[in-house]
Parts: structure tokens; sequence; C-alpha cells
């Protein structure tokens, strides 16, 4: 019985390993495919201000609930 | 979750090897797209960390992305466009690093850059953000590297195209390249227009005034006025040496809202751009004030020519083993040789135009 649920537990994470491995080759094939590597590096440079200020906008948030 | 991470890290680390590969290689086409490539992956990564490590993550793929930037864009590989429209990178240089301008430096950051860092108390208060600047004065005195140091303070992406380089003899081609222009500007989060010489683009309409210009003109200028009621993120700079030579419907307000003129560097910006461009060995009692005041009439450019005919005289002298540190008459000597770039005439034109306006 508990090798059972290793066993399962190991299918699940083989499977979510290969659903990663699938998601990179696609970013791969995007990024060494486009044309204009530095538009995409710019969209890239764009969502990490932005993860940035969300990330600021929580430590906000988080310090004035503490108060 | 953790295993995801563990995955995106490790893949990230192998695209990471081969883009320092490729990048010693100067493989820079390829160098880009695997630093890119390791930046997405520890983004991806950072998504799924805890706070702190998710901080030092995004700080990392951050890194990568300014060095595939800064690597350079092959030739082969540049399109027609891009090689006449200039994305540099977001300018390091601040208004520190401009020597003299006192008085501008302080305008320009109270009239624009204030209100650029601050849209929402700007909207708030109806305060104009974004919009036109024009620089003006005497060639070499800095109005290329003020627009840079604009774009450095404000952290913003600079574009700086020569208008002589958007004419084109074929037909349509000098409104494409404007619109792709603008376009890229409003495709970046914070932009800096720099168009250099605008009077070439920009010039009086008169009964010589060609089909390209009577086609380029009035497109420039609805796209100007476009940037002022659409984006407020984006700030159109330019710079003429002949102001008065340009279109009056350009200088009319609403297009170019703000004029500096932009004069020759004063004593003690002379000094300093002297300071700059000497830091080599010196004897210990050189005396930069006195170079400041030979050099009275002289612009930033100017300057910069003596300091450059100073550095390979001494090179010379080093190899002739005659002497190894530099003296106040070494450069004093060369003053005497070269002369300032602008006549009086001229300069009288310059404030007679900054007067009137």
């Amino acid at each position: 019985m508990a090798e059972d649920i290793v066993l399962k537990k190991f299918d699940e994470e083989i499977k979510a390993a290969k659903k990663i491995e699938r998601k990179i080759e696609s970013i791969y094939l995007v990024i060494v495919g486009t044309q204009d590597i530095e538009e995409y590096s710019r969209k890239l440079m764009r969502k990490i201000r932005k993860e940035k200020i969300d990330e600021k906008v929580m430590e906000f948030i988080e310090e004035n609930r503490r108060i | 979750m953790n295993q995801d991470i563990g995955i995106f890290l490790k893949k990230a680390e192998e695209y990471l090897s081969l883009a320092i590969e490729k990048d010693k290689e100067k493989e820079y086409g390829m160098a880009k797209k695997y630093y890119i490539m390791a930046a997405k992956l520890i983004l991806e990564a950072a998504k799924k960390s805890p706070t702190e490590l998710k901080k030092s993550r995004i700080k990392k793929a951050e890194k990568l992305i300014q060095r595939a930037n800064s690597l350079p864009t092959p030739i082969a590989e540049k399109k027609e466009d891009e090689k006449i429209i200039q994305l540099l990178e977001k300018p390091r240089i601040t208004f520190d690093d401009v020597a003299g301008l006192d008085e501008v430096k302080e305008k320009i950051k109270d009239l624009i850059i204030t209100p650029f860092l601050y849209p929402r108390i700007a909207k708030k208060w109806k305060v104009k953000t974004g919009g036109g600047v024009l620089l003006y004065g005497p060639p070499g005195t800095g109005k290329t590297l003020l627009a840079k140091a604009v774009a450095g303070e404000l952290d913003a992406d600079f574009f700086y195209i020569k208008a002589s380089d958007i004419m084109s003899k074929w037909v349509g081609e000098s409104e494409q390249r404007i619109a792709n222009l603008f376009k890229k500007a409003r495709e970046a989060d914070k932009a800096v227009i720099f168009i250099d010489e605008i009077d070439a683009l920009l010039p009086k309409r008169t009964g010589s005034y060609s089909t390209v210009m009577r086609r380029v003109v009035p497109q420039f200028l609805a796209e100007m006025d476009g940037i002022d009621s659409k984006n407020d993120r984006i700030l159109f700079m330019a710079a003429t040496n002949v102001p008065w030579e340009l279109d009056p419907a350009v200088l009319r307000p609403g297009r170019f809202d703000f004029k500096f003129y932009i004069p020759l560097p004063d004593f003690e910006a002379r000094k300093k751009i002297f300071e700059i461009n000497l830091d080599i060995p010196k004897e210990e009692n050189f005396d930069f004030d006195l170079l400041a005041q030979l050099s009275n009439g002289y612009s930033g450019a100017d300057i910069k020519l003596i300091c450059d005919e100073v550095k390979r005289k001494m090179f010379r002298m080093e190899i002739e083993g005659k002497r190894n540190l530099l003296r106040t008459e070494d450069v004093s000597e060369i003053i005497d040789r070269i002369k300032p770039s602008v006549d009086s005439k001229l300069l009288k034109k310059y404030e007679e135009f900054s007067q009137k306006r």
C-alpha cells in the first residue's frame, strides 16, 4: 500500500517535470526563433519592472498591516 | 513546487554557460538569445519562489537582460531602420556628468523631470508632462549630452536620431522611418526621443521646399501632436545650431513648449570640462583656473579637442623619454594654437534669438 503511494507520487513528479520540460522547450523556440530579440528583451524588462512594483506594493501593504 | 523551481534553475544555468561561451567567442547574436533565455527561466523560477528568493532571482534575471542588451547587435542582423534610429541603452549619465549649465539643468528639473516622475500628482494639478523641448545654441556646447542626461535622470529609453538620416529619396520611406521611430518609443516604458539637427527636418517652408519635405513635415508635426495628447510617457527633445532656420510652426507653443538656450561654457564649466578630460598624471602645481581663463569663448567640444591633443603630446613625450607629468604650459600652448570654433558674430545671433523667445 505504502509502496503504491510512493510510486504514484513518483509518477506525478515525472509528469510535472515533463510538463516543465515542454514549457522550457516552447520558451526556447520562441526566443531562438524571434526576429527581434531586442523587442523581446524590452518586454521582459517591462515585466520585471512591473513585478518589482507589485513587490513594493505588497511590502507596503504588509508593513501597514503590521502597524 | 520545489522540484519545478529546481528544473527551471538547472536549465537556466545551462543556458547561462552557453551564453557566456558565445559571449567570449564574440557570437553576440546567439549570446544575447541565451542570456535572455536564462533570464526568462530564472523569472519562471522566481514566480514560484518565496519572497526573499524571489527578489534576488528577479535581480539576477534583470542583470542577465542588461548584459544581453549591452552586447552589440551584429551588423548583418541589423535592420535598415535600426541603423538609423539608435536605441541607446538607458543612459547612465545624469546631470552631475554635465559640466556647468546649472540654470538650464535646474529649469529642466523643475519644468520637465519632476512632472514626468510624478505623473499622477501632475495629472491631479493639470501640470503637463511629456511634450517637446528644444535645445539650441552654438555647436559643441553639450546639447546631446544634456539630452542623454535627461534620459538618465528619468531612467528612460533614449532614442537618438539625426534628422538628416530620416530623409530618404524613396517615396514613403521617410514617413515610414518617422512612424517607426514614434512606434518604438511608444512601446517603451518611458522614452526620450532626441532628434539632432532638427533644422534639417523642419526648415522654414520656402519656395525651394522639396516634395519629400511637403509630405514629411506635416507627418512629423502630427506625430508630435500625437505625443502630446496620447502619451505622457514620451519626452520629445530636439537640438539645433540654427534655431532661426526652423519652421515657425514648430516653434509655436504646444509643440516645443520649452526652449532652452545652451550657451558656451562659463568659467566654472570650462574648468570642470578640463578636469574631466585631463584625468591624467599631472604636476602638483597644475593650474586649472588659468586654463579656464585662457579658454574663454571656447565650446565644450573645442576644449575636448584641446585635451585630446594634450594627451597625444604627453604620450609622444613619454615615448621619447622627455617627461611623464603634465604641466599647465603644455595645455596653454595648445589653446594658443587651436582657435575657438564659434565666432562672436554668431554668438550675438544666438543671444538675439534667445532674447526674442
